[in-house]
């Protein structure tokens, strides 16, 4: 009798289960800050996996996309129901304001609860660190964040600017947590000439176009790029690197509730950590292994980092950062 | 695309009497001028209010925002670009449209087109091809072994890249100008100088300088407006490299600030349209000032003859023109060629995997190619009707307006895409009075602003044909008692329909390449090609930017030798490598 009503209910749940995949359908809109190519592949295995869901994506910087979707938001409608930006610390801001829907029923069990959102707010889909790159023609291979203040660097070196990464933001406070000098780091920098605009990407350009040698840059366009037969090669500093989780988050006025958790799901399990693999990515599922050319995760020391302070004084840091680079 | 004033098109004084006009036909004199009204009109003086608000708010902050550092620094960037790109250009456009009316060259049509479809080809696309031409990793320079070595910068990034790539993109601009003056030297004048036993570079001095020299200072005013307004090669150029002019520091302060730094953005648009707005005043003075009579039967022809002299100026003028446009484009086709942005091209890289990701596999860019063509298509078949109701109303019913509705047209187009698109953010930012309807983020607005835009490109073949045409023939059948509608539908259009169609094609050239207005204006769902490229580049992936820059040029130049080879249908002048061309007859 017991186990008839287990298997009952196993069933009731199966079912449950098939009627709830099955309303997986309509559109969904992803605001993301992926590379192009890389945001199309995860949309194109999801609706592999789901070719009810037509996916669209929008693609900007982490802070240039936050810049159209607030002001989205605050005109009072935006097509997004779905994040995948750089950090987590906008989006706890998003969370704070309401902005984001919860999804407690998230399976996130293969996960380290300590990476976790405890209201299941957002959810860490892989690691990107930042450390630095350098071109296989340069004179010198850094092994640390101070080679960058090396004479052979002045004038050398490029770096994202916060003003469009939401990556470069989390690793200048990280810097400035860390390294002994804090903001006198990046002073030293600008004095030797380090140039800071643009995102990532451009980053990647000057250093694997030879413009610059150095270069501040997340660990998986250059580690991708040297497979493809790029001058470039990646290094984990000593002092440790940064690192970001690249979240993705529910809108909370999203039409698509169903669609959009699928989606969410489709990130985190083993299927699309593996995508996240096969695209060069560290994956934040534990028991998938990282890609080619990236060390085991044991041997990465990444800088520790306060969220909460983080967020608190995102803006004073962007502006600390704009005033010692003579950006506006 | 700049050229003079349309007003310049047909002389002032001219009047006629009105004596057969009819009562009908007001409603379509009411509609037109509204639309010129709403699409020209409103969205300035919208900026203007939003700007004298802010003054009105804060004066103090006002003087503030505008005389700090930041802001200081992006105008004197500005000025210094646009005096540099104009130095540059100037020089190159006049000897080059000097060469080509006063030399007898045998490929003169096609050193006309190619000169003016290196001003048709997106100025990003140009920027994004001198990139690539210079630098450790130029696919040219390495091929001849002249390459820098790792850790030289690149020279096209800052200052000097930026002023240059402007001047040579803007010298056809230039050459337009001076062409358009060109034409209105009297063959005579010629003529009598060379029986005198003249030189012809006497001949130049004495007797063509005199009659251009306000088309030089025209010239000269409209290439540096260019320069102040241009944003696609600062935003390639000088963006990656923290120079930052004041259409790329607006575009970046709304990007990273989304809209809180909506107010800021209107009074340096402001600040741009006043700069702007000065020179293209200045500019439209000097025209009104020519006061050379035109012998439009007789006007000047090549008579420079001497093959030792024509033959050389031919081989150079092709050199230059394969250095400066044939090569970058070359150089931007190397770097599509290969799978990473940084590695060289050879036979063991050369891969077409950049074509079918950008054409195959990319939805946005997919989705980008489908708006640009639906927004350009859209405003070139909306600006083509609405320049041939208005060309009619002006020329026909309101000409004693004509002076007060042509600038009015011309203003949008002469001020710079920022300035036109920050106006339409703050026009359409609340929705509208009429049932809260909104157009803000929405492909509309967009199109709004092309419309705005490029009327006066849609216009000025359009009032030429119309002002043209005799009026027997309307007036026979006004007698016969053909309504207006009708007489418009079967008289006047197929006469002008060729001038209607040049006018639109034009529009949906630049509409198609065009950036600014999209770079502001975009959101979900709405990137055009212009958005597409700088979001690839961002993305830091370079050897796709290419290939869509590639393919977006070639669409480009396909178009234009479509248009070329039909180019029997249309008036003469319509396309502008023509008005480079035109001097001596037609062939």
């Amino acid at each position: 009798m017991h186990i008839i009503v287990k298997a009952f209910v196993a069933g009731a749940a199966l079912l449950g289960a098939v009627s709830g995949a099955a309303a997986v359908e309509g559109t969904l809109t992803l605001y993301t800050s992926q590379p192009n190519n890389d945001a199309q592949q995860t949309i194109d295995a999801f609706m592999a996996k789901y070719p009810d869901v037509k996916v669209t994506f929008v693609r900007d910087g982490t802070t240039k996309l936050m810049a159209k979707l607030q002001a989205e938001l605050e005109a009072g409608s935006s097509p997004a129901d779905l994040l995948l930006i750089a950090d987590s610390v906008t989006m706890e801001d998003m969370a704070k304001d309401g902005k984001l829907m919860a999804y407690p029923e998230a399976d996130v069990s293969a996960y380290d609860e300590a990476i976790q959102d405890l209201e299941r707010m957002w959810f860490p889909t892989k690691l990107i660190t930042t450390g630095i790159v350098y071109n296989t023609n340069a004179p010198m291979k850094p092994a640390s964040w101070s080679d960058l203040l090396k004479e052979e660097a002045k004038g050398q070196v490029a770096m994202p600017s916060p003003l469009t990464s939401g990556a470069a933001l989390i690793h200048t406070q990280a810097i400035v947590a860390n390294l002994e000098q804090g903001w006198n780091y990046y002073e030293q920098l600008a004095a030797s000439g380090a140039q800071a605009s643009g995102g990532n990407g451009g980053v990647l350009q000057a250093v694997a176009g030879g413009e610059k040698l150095y270069g501040m840059i997340v660990d998986f366009m250059p580690i991708r790029e040297k497979a493809k037969g790029a001058p470039v090669d990646f290094v984990f500093p000593e002092e440790g690197v940064s690192a970001i989780s690249e979240p993705v988050a529910i809108l909370a006025n999203t039409k698509n509730p169903e669609a959009a958790k699928a989606f969410v799901d489709f990130l985190i399990s083993r299927e699309g950590q593996e995508m996240a693999v096969s695209q060069g990515y560290m994956p934040a599922h534990p028991d998938v292994a990282p890609p080619d050319g990236f060390p085991p995760l044991s041997e990465i020391k990444v800088m520790p980092f306060d969220p909460q302070k983080a967020l608190e004084s995102a803006e004073a840091d962007k502006e600390k950062f704009a005033g010692i680079f003579g950006q506006d | 695309m700049t050229s003079h004033s349309i007003a310049s098109v047909l002389d002032p004084g001219r009047r006629r009497t009105e004596s057969w006009s009819d009562s009908e036909g007001g409603f379509i004199s009411a509609l037109v001028v509204a639309a010129v009204l709403v699409f020209c009109l409103v969205p300035i003086i919208q900026l203007v209010a939003a700007a004298s608000h802010v003054f009105a708010s804060g004066a103090a902050e006002a003087v503030a925002l505008l005389t700090e550092p930041a802001v200081m620094r992006a105008t004197l960037n500005t000025l210094a670009i646009a005096a540099g790109s104009t130095l540059l250009a100037v020089p190159v456009g006049s000897l080059v449209a000097l060469a080509l009316a006063t030399m007898e060259l045998k490929t003169r049509r096609s050193l006309a087109f190619v000169f003016v479809l290196s001003l048709m080809v997106a100025p990003q696309v140009t920027a994004l091809a001198f990139k690539t031409l210079a630098g450790p990793s130029s696919p040219i320079l390495n091929f001849l072994g002249l390459a820098p070595p790792p850790g030289t910068a690149n020279p096209m990034l800052g200052f000097g890249g930026i002023a240059l790539v402007m001047g040579l993109h803007h010298a056809p601009l230039v050459a337009i100008v001076i062409a358009s003056g060109l034409v209105r030297v009297p063959k005579m004048l010629v003529e009598a100088a060379m029986l005198d036993g003249a030189r012809p570079l006497a001949i130049v001095r004495d007797v063509i300088l005199p009659v251009i020299r306000l088309n030089i200072f025209s010239a000269i005013l409209l290439s540096f407006v260019a320069g102040v307004g241009n944003f696609g090669i600062p935003a390639l150029l000088g963006l990656p490299v923290g120079v930052l002019t004041l259409p790329t520091m607006v575009y970046r302060r709304l990007a990273s600030f989304g809209g809180g730094a909506i107010n800021d953005a209107a009074l340096v648009s402001l600040l741009i349209a006043l700069i702007a707005g000065t020179a293209v005043v200045a500019s439209a003075w000097l025209m009104s000032r020519r006061n050379v009579r035109t012998d439009a039967e007789r006007q000047m022809e090549p008579f420079i003859r001497r093959r030792a002299v024509t033959g050389p100026t031919e081989a150079a003028l092709w050199l230059f023109f394969a250095a400066t446009i044939l090569l970058p484009l070359a150089s931007l086709v190397a770097r599509s060629l290969v799978p990473a942005y940084g590695v060289m091209l050879s036979f063991e890289t050369l891969t077409l995997s950049q074509y079918t990701e950008v054409l195959w596999r990319q939805a946005l860019i997919q989705r980008a190619f489908a708006n640009s063509l639906a927004y350009a298509g859209g405003a070139a078949v909306i600006l083509a009707i609405l320049s041939f109701l208005l060309a009619y109303v002006i020329d026909r019913r309101l000409a004693w307006a004509r002076m007060a509705i042509l600038p009015v047209v011309e203003m949008p187009y002469a001020l710079p895409g920022v300035v036109v698109a920050i106006a339409c953010i703050l026009l359409f930012v609340n929705p509208l009075p009429l049932g809260g309807l909104t157009i803000y983020g929405t492909a509309w607005i967009i199109v709004f602003a092309y419309l705005a835009s490029f009327l006066a490109i849609a216009l000025k073949p359009v009032i030429a044909a119309v002002s043209s045409l005799e009026r027997d023939v309307e007036e026979a059948a006004l007698i016969d008692g053909a309504g207006v509608a009708a007489r418009l539908w079967t008289i006047i259009l197929p006469l002008v329909l060729p001038s209607v169609a040049a006018g639109g094609l034009m529009v949906f050239l630049l509409a198609f390449n065009e950036l600014t207005i999209s770079a502001l204006l975009w959101s979900a769902g709405t990137e055009t090609l212009g958005v597409a490229l700088l979001n690839l580049e961002d993305a830091g992936l370079g050897a796709e930017a290419a290939a869509l820059a590639v393919v977006a040029t070639g669409i480009i130049a396909a178009l234009m030798v479509v248009l070329e080879m039909a180019s029997s249908c249309f008036p003469e002048n319509a396309l502008p490598w023509h008005q480079l061309a035109v001097p001596g007859r037609r062939h």
